[in-house]
């Protein structure tokens, strides 16, 4: 046996090595998946252990320079159904279904849904429903089969207002638009996230896994805008926009020309930032005609979209036109190219080397022999291209440059379109000719804005932005956002210079009078250009964007405006009709309101304007008393002692100067005239006309009473052949007729 | 512990008659590791499925009282009486399986459970096979006088392959495996010619492997499952990328004692097969060589003894136990960490069972019983 057991021993040692080769194997096997990769079976565990809620944080507001919320949330409810509990399907879809207006079998789809923990059913539900649900929770003890989670939504209180430049966001609460995506990262704040853990049968684990990672509140915003002009702006490009019948969206700025705060900015028609994908108006009759939920109206629905929520004033482009030439006469002053002193023979056009034709002016005449000054109030097109010739091709590109107009301004909303212009190497003899009154290159309305701000401001660049300041939940201010200076591209005297002769333009005989706001002094521009890329129905160029731009007070700007009126159809194309007129109504409201006080001179108060006292039921001796307190003329009629009824009537308003009230002491009702027609005549004669048939009278329309003026009446009210008492005030309506 | 070695060098002093004690306090640790583990893999299992975290630990505990009895009893028998008793204790476990063909009853998919189903009073005729194989290739190896094939290859042979055959019949593959590997240690150990065993036991084990894999889709499907790891996570892969998953995010330390998170029903009944991977999640990678380790000197210790008995049949006993609780651990291991397909064997003293674990201690007291006639030479 002993051969054996020498055997033995030796096989059982081979045995043994065996097994330490195999524990030596796993023990490799283990290291491998302990040591090596175990942060990646550490990270698989994890996550197929827990289950992540994402806490939403709350987005931040955006308020207006004065605090008003324009963006804000509101709490919204999610419905949904824990199908796994659901005892009774039919009779919760039933339910809910009366409750929510919706279809019983798209919720009984989903409340059958067997073994579902959770099924959605709506996520937008208002307070009042929610009460409702709740009711029928609580009378059929459903609260384990329908729950409610209360969640955050993106509201405007505004609405429409300021709907291009606010911006709207998305169904995952993400700025997509305006300043909500330019400083979404800003506002949108840090997702909290809720992190607990299962099994492998979706059971919560026994012990208490919890992690919450606290979310952060997005910051707030506070804009530049302010609520009252943004309103204001949007309700005279409202008026521009349906007066001209304007085919296309309108867009207007409003702006501070030494900071770029921009007070407001609208694009017409706006859209409703609570309802971003419904059609406005204008969008949605185009629609109508196509067959809903054909592939053309899906495809017209969505460019529809996209087109209205384009914020135009910084996405569109346009050729200035004629708003250009205050940034060829600033250039030629500044460059001496030029002088005040320098004379223009205009003859209606001017032969370019290098084109077919003479290049026309918008007077076909001729301007005959004018000022530098005259050159630029009347806007004639070859005495700019004069002015151009003699800055030079490289120089004025330099400028062209200088002004912006090669780039961006930097704004803070997205989408920003940059210029169309010649590359220098294109910029021909014609090209400069043309540039010089603002033709064949297109610019956003921003853009062009910011180039008048600069002449409006003394010269310096400025990037307008919408970015006040961002302040946290508790009010800290987190930044300001501080005007910087700039470079100087214009000297201030020359810019002074430029000012003065748009501010005269619009006081005397300027193609800018429409823009005149008594008691102010404003210096405009308007300008007309010819869409040279668009065919009428007969083949013609005659679709034209009509624009005016405005600063005051002219001496010391404190506001820019522009408004921008694309394809007008209705009268007079000009700008200086189809959007001066709405300048000067809107620097009348905003200058007020922006703590600027009229300072109004000899023709201003000439027709200084006084409401109407009451005075009716007062003895005849007070009421003259009064009225001669506040130099209003009266007239007594009749032999009474006691006022019994006043014309006009208390709050109207007339002019101090040629106004007068009538007192009528007996009940006579006998003391009727007749409106005169006054269509079509100067202020001066409607005037007269008027007071003699003894009426008051009240005009409406920028710088319309200035003597002399050729503005003519366009409207009445009331018309004329009414019978109406003594002392009524009829309002007429003036504007100029001019060309640019 | 330190008593128990104390203890043991004065049994060597005196010499005769004791039991080995390094070999038992390895038992002992290793059990109550495994019994703590238990504890630990079962609880949320036995919470979800019987609203006692306790349930299987306290059964575990029972059978453990029981075990050591029978221990206890078995250390008690002498040599002599095992020797005897030999072939018939080899003819009724051949008998149970037969009976376990027909009158069996199954948990899971293979029918290979005999006694009342659920309670403690039923086993599988396998595993005491396991014993029966190993206690007759010991019994025949100490008669064997003559050499030549019949003697030295086709009657072991036959020893070994009738049971296997039979397990293979209550489509036991893992069972199979194991019976015919402790078997085969037995033979060579033996000092059978190692060409002669490859050329027959090869042919067979090669020709009724292939046979039974081609009428047998459910152990086809296992071995399709490990040979194409990128399948379903949710079906057959699922338990082993989980047993993964537990092993490997136990890092170098652990995740400490209970705080396992792959046990809560990620890894499926972690008591089971794979409650190693729960050891390894929890203890991490010294934990889990540290119980290699132990599972090695148990072995090494196993080993001796059976050198060191001078007398063939209690020398292969020994080998023959050994051998078992070596091939099982790491076979088991070797499942676990995916290198081999996952053929459901059980980690010995650690997985739960009630008769595996009575059979197991049986076979400790059988082998603590033959160290008792260790001489010592030193």
């Amino acid at each position: 046996m002993k051969n054996l057991s020498s055997k033995i021993k030796k096989r059982t040692v081979i045995l043994l090595a065996f097994f330490l080769i195999l524990a030596t194997l796993i023990c490799i096997a283990l290291f491998k998946l302990q040591i090596i990769e175990n942060s990646t079976y550490q990270n698989n565990v994890f996550e197929q252990l827990t289950i992540e809620t994402s806490v939403n944080p709350l987005r931040g507001s955006i308020y207006d320079r004065n605090g008003v919320t324009l963006a804000s949330n509101k709490t919204v409810w999610i419905l949904y159904l824990v199908p796994k509990n659901i005892e009774n399907p039919e009779f919760v879809a039933r339910q809910l279904s009366k409750i929510l207006n919706e279809k019983y079998e798209t919720i009984f789809e989903k409340a059958n849904k067997r073994g579902y923990k959770y099924q959605v059913i709506d996520n937008d539900l208002e307070k009042n429903t929610v009460d409702e649900i709740r009711k029928l929770i609580k009378e059929h003890s459903l609260e384990d089969q329908i729950q409610l989670s209360a969640s955050s939504k993106r509201y405007y209180p505004f609405s429409n207002l300021a709907s291009h430049t606010l911006g709207f966001v998305n169904a995952d609460g993400v700025g997509i638009y305006g300043l909500e995506k330019v400083y979404n990262n800003i506002i949108e704040g840090t997702n909290g996230k809720y992190i607990t853990a299962q099994d492998a049968q979706s059971n919560d684990m026994p012990f208490q896994y919890e992690e919450y990672i606290e979310d952060e509140n997005g910051y707030n915003l506070v804009s530049t805008l302010d609520l009252y002009i943004q309103y204001q702006l949007e309700e005279q490009l409202r008026l521009a926009s349906i007066e001209s019948g304007a085919q296309n969206r309108s867009a207007g700025i409003v702006m501070n020309p030494k900071t770029g705060e921009i007070y407001a900015m609208a694009v017409y028609p706006s859209f409703d930032l609570n309802q971003p994908y419904v059609l406005d108006e204008q969008s949605a009759n185009k629609l109508s005609e196509l067959e809903k939920g054909s592939k053309e109206y899906n495809t017209q629905y969505y460019n529809s979209l996209f087109a209205m929520w384009n914020n135009k004033a910084v996405t569109e482009l346009y050729e200035p036109g004629s708003t250009f030439k205050i940034v060829t006469t600033s250039v030629a002053l500044q460059e001496g190219a030029s002088s005040l002193n320098e004379r223009f023979t205009c003859t209606g056009a001017l032969k370019i080397d290098g084109f077919y034709r003479a290049i026309s002016c918008h007077k076909r005449k001729g301007h005959g022999n004018i000022s530098f000054s005259e050159a630029l109030q009347q806007s004639c097109n070859p005495s700019m291209m004069k002015l151009a010739f003699s800055i030079g091709r490289e120089t004025f590109y330099e400028y062209f440059k200088k002004f912006g107009y090669t780039g961006k301004t930097g704004i803070d909303l997205p989408s920003e379109a940059k210029g169309y212009y010649h590359s220098f190497e294109n910029f021909s003899n014609v090209s400069l000719a043309v540039y010089s009154f603002g033709q064949t290159f297109k610019t956003t309305a921003i853009q062009q804005l910011r180039a008048i701000s600069i002449i409006a401001n003394g010269g310096y660049d400025v990037t307008p932005h919408f970015l006040k300041k961002i302040v946290d939940n508790d009010g800290n201010v987190i930044f300001e956002n501080e005007a910087t200076t700039k470079n100087q591209i214009i000297d201030s005297d020359i810019c002074a210079t430029i000012t003065q002769i748009l501010k005269e333009g619009v006081d005397g005989e300027g193609g800018a009078k429409n823009a005149y706001v008594a008691g102010y002094s404003i210096a405009a521009k308007t300008g007309t250009s010819e869409k040279k890329d668009k065919y009428d129905e007969q083949g013609n160029t005659s679709y034209r964007v009509s624009s005016c731009v405005a600063y005051a007070p002219s001496e010391d700007a404190q506001v820019a405006v522009i408004i921008l009126v694309d394809e007008p159809t209705i009268g007079s194309k000009y700008g200086s009709v189809v959007a001066a007129p709405y300048v000067s109504k809107l620097l009348e409201l905003i200058l007020p309101y922006l703590g600027i006080k009229a300072v109004y001179n000899d023709s201003d108060i000439e027709h200084e304007q006084i409401k109407v006292p009451s005075v009716e039921g007062k003895s005849i001796s007070e009421a003259v008393a009064l009225l001669k307190e506040q130099s209003i003329s009266y007239e007594v009629i009749g032999n009474g002692d006691k006022v019994i009824t006043q014309m006009p009537r208390e709050n109207s308003v007339i002019y101090k100067k040629t106004g007068k009230i009538l007192l009528y002491t007996e009940k006579n009702d006998g003391n009727y005239s007749i409106v005169p027609d006054v269509i079509s005549l100067s202020a001066e004669q409607a005037n007269l006309l008027i007071i003699n048939a003894g009426f008051n009278i009240k005009i409406e329309g920028a710088g319309a009473f200035k003597a002399g003026s050729n503005a003519k009446v366009v409207s009445q009210y009331p018309s004329a052949g009414v019978s109406l008492q003594k002392g009524s005030v009829i309002t007429i309506k003036l504007l100029y007729d001019e060309e640019d | 512990m330190k008593q128990l070695f104390k203890t043991n060098k004065k049994v060597k002093s005196k010499g005769k008659n004791k039991i080995d004690y390094r070999f038992f306090s390895l038992l002992l640790i290793i059990l109550f590791l495994g019994s703590v583990m238990v504890f630990s893999a079962s609880y949320p299992y036995a919470s979800s499925h019987f609203h006692d975290g306790f349930y299987y630990v306290k059964r575990q505990a029972v059978f453990l009282a029981i075990g050591f009895a029978i221990l206890t009893l078995c250390v008690k028998i002498p040599l002599e009486i095992y020797r005897k008793i030999t072939p018939w204790f080899y003819g009724i476990c051949l008998l149970l399986l037969v009976i376990v063909l027909f009158g069996g009853f199954s948990e899971g998919v293979a029918k290979r459970w005999l006694g009342i189903p659920n309670t403690p009073l039923s086993f599988q005729p396998s595993e005491l096979m396991k014993l029966g194989v190993i206690m007759m290739l010991s019994w025949y190896y100490d008669r064997r006088t003559k050499t030549g094939i019949l003697y030295e290859l086709i009657l072991p042979g036959i020893i070994l392959f009738v049971p296997a055959v039979l397990v293979l019949l209550e489509k036991h593959l893992s069972g199979t495996i194991i019976v015919a590997l402790i078997g085969l240690s037995i033979i060579f150990v033996a000092g059978t010619k190692i060409k002669g065993m490859i050329f027959t036991y090869g042919g067979v084990a090669l020709t009724g492997g292939a046979l039974f894999l081609l009428t047998n889709s459910y152990a086809m499907k296992r071995i399709e499952s490990f040979l194409n790891p990128t399948s379903d996570i949710l079906t057959d892969k699922w338990q082993t990328t989980q047993g993964l998953y537990a092993i490997g995010s136990g890092g170098l330390w652990g995740t400490g004692f209970f705080n396992s998170l792959q046990k809560y029903s990620y890894v499926s009944e972690p008591q089971n097969d794979f409650i190693f991977t729960i050891w390894c999640e929890e203890t991490g990678f010294l934990g889990a060589v540290l119980l290699i380790t132990l599972f090695l000197l148990l072995v090494l210790r196993g080993i001796k003894i059976s050198i060191d008995v001078n007398e063939t049949f209690p020398s292969l006993i020994a080998l023959g136990i050994t051998a078992q609780i070596g091939i099982q651990a790491f076979l088991n291991m070797l499942v676990v960490t995916d290198l081999i397909p996952n053929t459901g064997i059980s980690l010995p003293f650690f997985s739960y069972g009630g008769s595996s674990l009575v059979i197991l201690l049986a076979e400790m007291g059988i082998l603590l019983s033959v160290s008792k006639s260790v001489k010592f030479r030193k």
